[in-house]
């Protein structure tokens, strides 16, 4: 069911704090906060990853020599 | 006249005054519903979802068109279409992995088993492009060193990274074969989760592999961004694959409370616990259940609620199909439960229409025993069909009237065997008894024979495939 357009308007002659600048809901305060600590651990995660991670492989027929994969493992390789 | 019910989950709605004659055609206000969570769930939509897989994958597409090279060199061909096929089949397990994260908006919007089924679907592209992948890599490398395949394939495999990735491929094959139908119906559950909990390590031996592609590699944002999703993904898996579950055990303590016969091979289960209303759970969806007994601690199966969450108790019908199942009969009162969700789409937001019919097959009536108790409506809005073999088959039979006559909704039962001469899930049979058929939304839930015999009649009756709403896990 659809909800009616109107659905979140504040009605005539009702306080303010009904409105947009309303503050939110315990429930909607926890939801931004996890979303924050989740987006944040994943940041921390694949910073530690980039820094971390640096596989050799073989050079890449298809790039211009000396930009395929990672520096140290290709020149460790070639 | 009020109804007493009989089952304790099943409370009487105000009762509604009777109809005066001298106002047959008067507007009757509808009975009131539980009350509903006081913020919605978020819910992404199918659509969106289905967008959203599209647009990364145009993502990794411009990626690699961005950074490739034209050239007519059979080696540069051959690297170009690994490179390709290589960042698709990245991307893909990432999709396969997130699909399968039991996010909440995800689950709730798109539906467990919309997602399994595309989680199946997926697992097929992915192996292809992996395939493809590997086949072009070791063709341009042979070509570009000069070299037999054989060489070729032992100089690829002395790369560490390389190495790693040929043995996640490894895991996601056998991943793949075991989940074929024919496969899969002849192992044991547990040893097929063994096997799938493999994808988990052939993601992460994967991502090392890809992180020393030339498309990835090249920079440090799109090394960090590519790190970012996968990083995001692992993150979501252990948040609502693990740390959800624990905690939800650990606060709500849920425990078994009491078993009861409610037909032959059927039982309900009443779990009770603390602040299970903190669960949100809505009529018409379902939890993974976990009993910490010997012989059923090992294994979560998912069973809908069959009534709605009242007094911090959830109940569940189970009819006995396996050894799982008729172990569920011998619980005792006080069996920890660890249940994991809620999950499932099968709820009152998929409704477009005021009326709604609810045709269930057998055991199926339990999440529709669920919906036809709650769902907002009027006298004469509600219709419920219930399809089963004969009388004795026929669990919550109880409840059900009395819901029926509280709330003035029309329920019929459908008896009679599967294969007898008159089929009442016929099309004409459906609108004697529901005239305005294609007027009606149409929840559905049944054994996968009766829903697809059931969805194709539905829609020669006129029911638009967007008004039919079922859950189906049997093609996943």
């Amino acid at each position: 069911m659809r909800r009616p357009a109107n659905a979140t308007r504040t009605p005539a002659g009702a306080p303010a704090t009904a409105g947009h600048g309303a503050p939110a809901s315990p429930v909607a305060r926890a939801r931004r906060l996890l979303a924050a600590g989740l987006l944040g651990t994943g940041a921390l995660a694949a910073t530690l990853l980039t820094a971390t991670v640096t596989p050799a492989a073989p050079p890449a027929p298809d790039r211009p020599p000396g930009t395929a994969s990672s520096d140290v493992a290709q020149l460790s390789r070639d | 006249m009020t109804t007493e019910a009989s089952h304790p989950l099943y409370v009487p709605l105000a009762p509604l005054a009777a109809p005066r004659a001298e106002e047959p055609r008067r507007r009757r206000r509808p009975p009131v519903p539980p009350a509903a969570p006081p913020v919605p769930a978020l819910r992404l939509a199918p659509g969106r979802l289905r967008t959203g897989i599209a647009a990364g994958a145009g993502g990794v597409g411009l990626l690699w068109g961005l950074q490739a090279r034209p050239s007519a060199r059979l080696d540069v061909l051959f690297a170009s279409g690994a490179h390709l096929t290589g960042l698709l089949a990245g991307y893909g397990v990432l999709v396969l992995l997130l699909l399968m994260a039991r996010v909440p908006a995800v689950e709730h919007g798109v539906g467990a088993d919309r997602l399994a089924r595309r989680h199946a679907l997926g697992g097929r592209y992915v192996l292809g492009l992996i395939a493809a992948h590997g086949v072009l890599a070791l063709c341009g490398h042979a070509v570009h060193t000069h070299a037999d395949l054989f060489t070729a394939a032992g100089d690829l495999l002395s790369y560490g990274a390389i190495a790693a990735a040929t043995a996640g491929t490894a895991l996601l094959v056998a991943v793949g074969i075991t989940s074929a139908r024919s496969v899969r119906r002849r192992l044991r559950h547990e040893t097929w989760r063994a096997v799938h909990l493999g994808a988990l390590l052939a993601a992460a031996l994967g991502f090392v592999h890809q992180l020393a592609g030339p498309d990835i590699a090249g920079g440090l944002l799109t090394r960090w961004l590519w790190s970012l999703a996968h990083a995001l993904v692992a993150v979501l898996l252990v948040w609502y694959r693990i740390v959800v579950p624990v905690r939800a055990a650990l606060r709500h303590d849920l425990r078994v409370a009491e078993v009861r016969d409610e037909g032959p091979g059927v039982v309900s289960v009443l779990i009770r616990g603390r602040g299970v209303d903190h669960l949100r759970a809505e009529p018409g969806q379902f939890f993974r259940w976990r009993f910490l007994r010997r012989g059923l601690w090992a294994t979560a199966l998912p069973f809908s609620l069959s009534a709605p969450v009242r007094d911090d108790t959830l109940r569940i019908t189970v009819k006995a199909l396996g050894d799982h199942t008729r172990r569920v009969r011998r619980l005792r009162p006080g069996t920890r439960v660890l249940a994991t969700g809620p999950f499932g789409a099968l709820t009152a937001h998929r409704r477009t229409r005021r009326k709604v019919l609810l045709l269930a097959g057998g055991v199926g009536i339990t999440p529709l025993r669920a919906l036809f108790e709650t769902l907002p409506g009027g006298p004469g809005d509600v219709t419920l069909l219930y399809r089963a073999p004969d009388a004795a088959s026929v669990v919550l039979r109880e409840e059900l009237e009395a819901i029926a006559r509280e709330r003035r909704a029309a329920l019929h039962f459908l008896l009679g065997p599967s294969d007898g001469s008159f089929d009442p899930l016929a099309p004409r049979a459906l609108r004697n008894l529901v005239p305005d058929l294609a007027a009606h939304d149409v929840y559905l839930c049944g054994p996968p024979a009766m829903a697809r015999a059931a969805t194709a009649s539905l829609r020669r009756a006129g029911v638009p495939a967007a008004r039919i709403h079922s859950e189906d896990f049997d093609r996943a």
